[in-house]
């Protein structure tokens, strides 16, 4: 496997270098045009120094990079700050100037500039060995072709992003709300719900950074998650409002309270996770949802859940009095439209919107519509589909260059290649992967084991013509051995047997509900008949034991 | 004085320590014949630099490390399969390429940390793990945690690449440590990919929370359980030049194991025992025999040995409860009835009916041996028995035994 790994760029190298010698000039204009594109350009320039370096010989290699170094270091500051990203690369010297954010892209092509200036003759040597045409050559129409993926893989991460687009009402009242308080200066609370994936938390943390509520507030942002118990949360805010409580956490309450009726800045609390926080007798919850009621405390409470009944199913005390029960608001599922939306103006804000085509985008959006609406499910999927159609690019540009090394025409060729948006098809191909369920990942490849394939239609026997669908495995186990009695196979005995069954249940087709004895355990299958004649494949076999009667 | 300062000296010496263990006073022998070598060679602990017909799992995983370590961004990965399929050898080997990409330069460094959910005594634990590998301090797991979560809420200059196995285990009710394994990716600043490892297909549906399978997200990737031609590459492969395994041999092993699980450990194992199998005959070559033998010793059953071993009063008591099976056909029975069948059987048989008492003793020892499986004895003759082995076992046992004699 490390062989195929180390062939695939090398035959990317020798290809560029044959077309390389006669455009100068167009290389320059793709980096130019990709550096603006992005701000994390400084890879090119690194890849370039490497697969030089690799192709040649190592120690080579390293003279040059050192030579670099030295040179950099005479030649001026000004210089120095720009050139650690070469260096550090590929000499590992200083790590403290490497270590500068990888932002600068511009600067590996200054580098060449500025190295000749610089006095020394060891310095011209290097350049006329490290950079000769051709080597600059390959290395942006290299990073051209992946370069546009790697922004769309980019683009669609699933970190909170600037902008929610589709999120614009539940925006705005959350700010209206906010802002309705603040002015007043009455406490309240509010509880958000949603199924995963829906924004809320990104809604909110957008709003936190607004400088208005950021100065006019003082938030405090806690994920019960990460809390031991739901006691533990008193101490974690007091830690987040910087007070002092005594060690026992005893008092700890007390002092938060104590803190909301002295005079302070409004305050926002956030609690993500809400649910996390139940307890025996929800104490800790009521009491939360009670503060907003303290005579002169300004507390604006926020919760974030799940659950849409979370605060009539777990609290229903805050029912009898009106001022306790808090708003709601609910962050309903994205729909097609707002799906499709988001991965538009994402891919668009990294200019590469043209990679996908509109019929795929709107096939991808509803089906995670249909489904869930999750919009992590959506950038999920679309950027395995970006994964899907570079590594399909990388294989047809791979395939030329292993036939005929020198094809001067190739290069348009795989222009085209890379120009090619993200169609349908790869769409499909990753959503029936993702939404087919679980029995198409049998469907190609049949390497369900024989005992396995008996097992399940002995069981498939009992389910369809016996007389008790109560099934255990020690009786699944007597039909087993008939079966393969009959079909002469020598059958594997009880412990073993219990073992494959527990290997069958990891792919989800069988549940063993585990007694004292693992004789006694009941087995559940999981699937329906036709999902499982799908994944064994064997027709014959199947229908003969199916219908085998004389075996029970 | 001296006796209050020793304990101090003692901890203070015992932070900066690694620790070691007690070295060999001989050296090791080496492999004297070329069987031996051999034998070594297949030992489960011997992987090999590169795994055989892993190679589409390993660019799957290689593409989508590499990708996420090059755009410096986070992200998860779920990978699954039955044990024995190369899953947790396959990322090791994909990490190590990475590596070997950093020390040429062509790739940005990165942290490479692995916990394995087994080896630790409780879920939270992981934290500490972690941190003690990324940093090298061991603390509490709250003070680890809260360092992880700074780390992940800064921006760092690395990335850093974390491997869970085992991850079933770090699930529990709450589930708040996959929650957070799995929440850091999702921050912007975090720059940690997490590759999960687990044997369940569809473990996030069926046991994670819905949050926490969306923040697992889509990429998964399954490992099929080897068939039969595959385990024989991956034999034949470790066997190199040693030529004196039989290819039919080889392939009768990997026939077998494919039959039953795919799992390459197994086969493996089996290659080895044939071989000292062979070894102790002084054979230079591995027959069909031995692996055959090697076989069955390891997939064949041993109830019907037990049985046959079983005192002639055992062997009674076993007929006389399976003959209760038949007659009631329910599966459970109590003592007494089982009784009467023996006092009917032995009559029949002219030999001296055994007392309540001893027939309690004969059940005890069957149900330690799990021949049976009984209630607690306290309920004496109004305890139910369940036979732990088929009716036709008994049968087959016993009357060989008769045949014999």
């Amino acid at each position: 496997m490390t062989s195929i790994q180390t062939t695939i760029p090398f035959n990317i190298r020798k290809k560029c270098s044959f077309y390389g010698t006669k455009s100068n000039v167009p290389k320059q204009d793709f980096t130019n045009a990709t550096a603006r594109e992005t701000s994390y350009k400084y890879t090119s320039t690194v890849k370039k120094v490497i697969t030089f370096s690799s192709s040649e010989s190592e120690s080579d290699s390293d003279v040059e990079n050192s030579l670099v170094d030295s040179n950099v270091k005479i030649c001026g500051k000004g210089t120095v700050a720009r050139t650690p990203r070469r260096v550090r690369k590929s000499s590992e010297c200083e790590e403290g100037l490497g270590s500068t954010p990888p932002k600068q892209k511009r600067i590996g092509k200054q580098e060449p500039f500025t190295a000749p200036l610089t006095p020394s003759t060891l310095l011209d040597k290097l350049h006329l060995i490290s950079s000769p045409d051709k080597e600059e050559k390959l290395v942006p129409k290299q990073l051209f072709n992946s370069e546009k993926y790697r922004n769309a893989r980019k683009a669609l991460h699933s970190s909170v992003p600037e902008t929610l687009p589709g999120r614009e009402s539940e925006l705005s009242q959350l700010e209206k709300f906010m802002e309705k308080h603040l002015k007043n200066g009455t406490s309240a609370s509010l509880y958000i719900s949603g199924p995963p994936g829906t924004g809320k938390t990104a809604c909110l943390s957008k709003l936190m950074l607004k400088p208005e509520f950021k100065t006019r507030f003082k938030v405090v942002y806690v994920n019960c998650t990460t809390m031991k118990s739901a006691i533990t949360i008193y101490g974690k805010i007091i830690h987040e409002l910087g007070l002092t409580a005594s060690k026992s956490g005893k008092n700890s309450k007390t002092v938060i309270e104590k803190y909301l009726i002295s005079k302070h800045k409004m305050l926002l609390l956030i609690l993500d996770e809400l649910d996390q926080l139940e307890s025996q007798r929800q104490s800790v919850l009521y009491s939360i949802f009670e503060w907003p009621l303290i005579q002169n405390s300004k507390l604006l409470l926020i919760g974030i859940a799940n659950a849409l009944d979370l605060t009539d199913r777990i609290l229903p005390r805050l029912q009898a009095k009106c001022e306790l029960k808090p708003k709601l608001m609910h962050f309903p599922p994205y729909t097609k439209q707002q799906i499709s939306n988001i991965i538009t103006e994402r891919l668009s804000d990294a200019k590469v919107s043209d990679l996908f085509t509109g019929n795929a985008l709107q096939m991808l959006a509803g089906k995670v519509a249909a489904v869930s609406g999750d919009i992590r499910r959506a950038l999920d999927i679309s950027r395995r589909v970006v994964e899907l159609a570079e590594s399909h690019k990388l294989a047809q540009i791979l395939q030329p260059t292993n036939n005929n090394e020198i094809n001067t025409g190739s290069p348009k060729k795989q222009q085209f290649v890379a120009e090619k948006p993200v169609d349908l098809k790869e769409v499909i191909t990753v959503l029936n992967g993702v939404y087919g369920g679980s029995q198409n990942i049998e469907k190609e490849e049949s390497t369900f084991p024989l005992q396995q394939k008996l097992l399940l239609c002995s069981l498939l026997l009992i389910l369809n013509k016996g007389r008790n669908k109560d099934v255990t495995v020690g009786k699944l186990h007597e039909v087993y051995k008939k079966v393969c009695k009959k079909r002469n196979i020598h059958a594997v005995d009880c412990s073993e047997f219990v073992s494959l069954c527990s290997l069958i249940e990891t792919r989800g087709i069988l549940k063993l509900t585990t007694k004292r004895e693992p004789r006694l355990s009941k087995v559940n299958l999981e699937w329906d008949q036709e999902e499982l004649d799908a994944a064994l494949q064997d027709k014959n076999m199947m229908a003969e034991i199916i219908n085998d009667v004389s075996c029970l | 004085g001296t006796i209050l300062n020793t304990p101090k000296s003692r901890s203070l010496k015992l932070k900066n320590l690694t620790p070691s263990m007690g070295k060999r006073n001989s050296t090791l022998m080496k492999p004297s014949t070329p069987l031996q070598e051999a034998r070594s060679r297949l030992h489960v602990s011997a992987v090999p630099k590169s795994l055989p017909c892993r190679e589409e799992e390993f660019n799957n995983i290689f593409t989508f490390l590499k990708g996420k370590l090059e755009d410096k961004s986070g992200g998860c990965i779920y990978i699954s399969g039955v044990p024995g399929t190369g899953k947790t050898a396959t990322v090791n080997e994909a990490v190590r390429c990475l590596r070997k990409l950093t020390s040429k330069g062509q790739l940005d460094d990165f942290d490479y940390v692995a916990i394995n959910g087994m080896k630790l005594t409780e879920p939270r634990q992981s934290y500490v793990q972690i941190l003690k590998q990324l940093g090298g301090k061991t603390v509490t797991w709250e003070q680890a945690y809260r360092v992880l979560e700074k780390r992940f809420h800064n921006v760092n200059s690395k990335m850093t690449l974390l491997l869970v196995d085992e991850l079933d285990f770090l699930c529990t009710k709450r589930q708040d440590v996959v929650y957070n394994l799995l929440d850091w990716p999702t921050k912007a600043t975090a720059q940690l990919i997490v590759v999960t490892i687990a044997n369940t297909m569809d473990l996030p549906e069926r046991v994670l929370m819905g949050r926490v399978t969306s923040r697992l997200g889509l990429t998964r990737l399954t490992f099929q359980p080897y068939n039969y031609k595959q385990l024989q590459e991956i034999v034949m492969s470790r066997l190199k030049e040693f030529d004196g395994f039989r290819s039919e041999a080889v392939q009768l092993v990997a026939r077998k194991v494919s039959a039953v699980s795919g799992d390459a450990r197994r086969a493996l194992d089996i290659c080895r025992r044939a071989m000292e199998i062979a070894e102790s005959r002084n054979a230079e070559t591995i027959s069909l025999q031995d692996v055959t033998e090697a076989v069955s010793e390891m997939i064949a059953s041993a109830k019907v040995q037990a049985i046959k071993h079983c005192s002639k009063m055992e062997q009674i008591f076993l007929q006389s409860i399976s003959a209760e099976v038949t007659r009631t056909s329910i599966e459970e029975v109590y003592f007494k009835d089982a009784y009467k069948q023996l006092e009917s059987l032995c009559s029949f048989d002219g030999i001296e009916i055994p007392t309540v008492s001893e027939t309690l003793a004969i059940c005890g020892r069957l149900g330690a041996s799990r021949l049976l499986i009984c209630e607690h004895s306290r309920n004496d003759i109004y305890q139910k028995i369940l036979l732990n082995v088929s009716i036709d076992d008994i049968h087959y046992a016993i009357q060989e035994l008769d045949f014999n004699s």
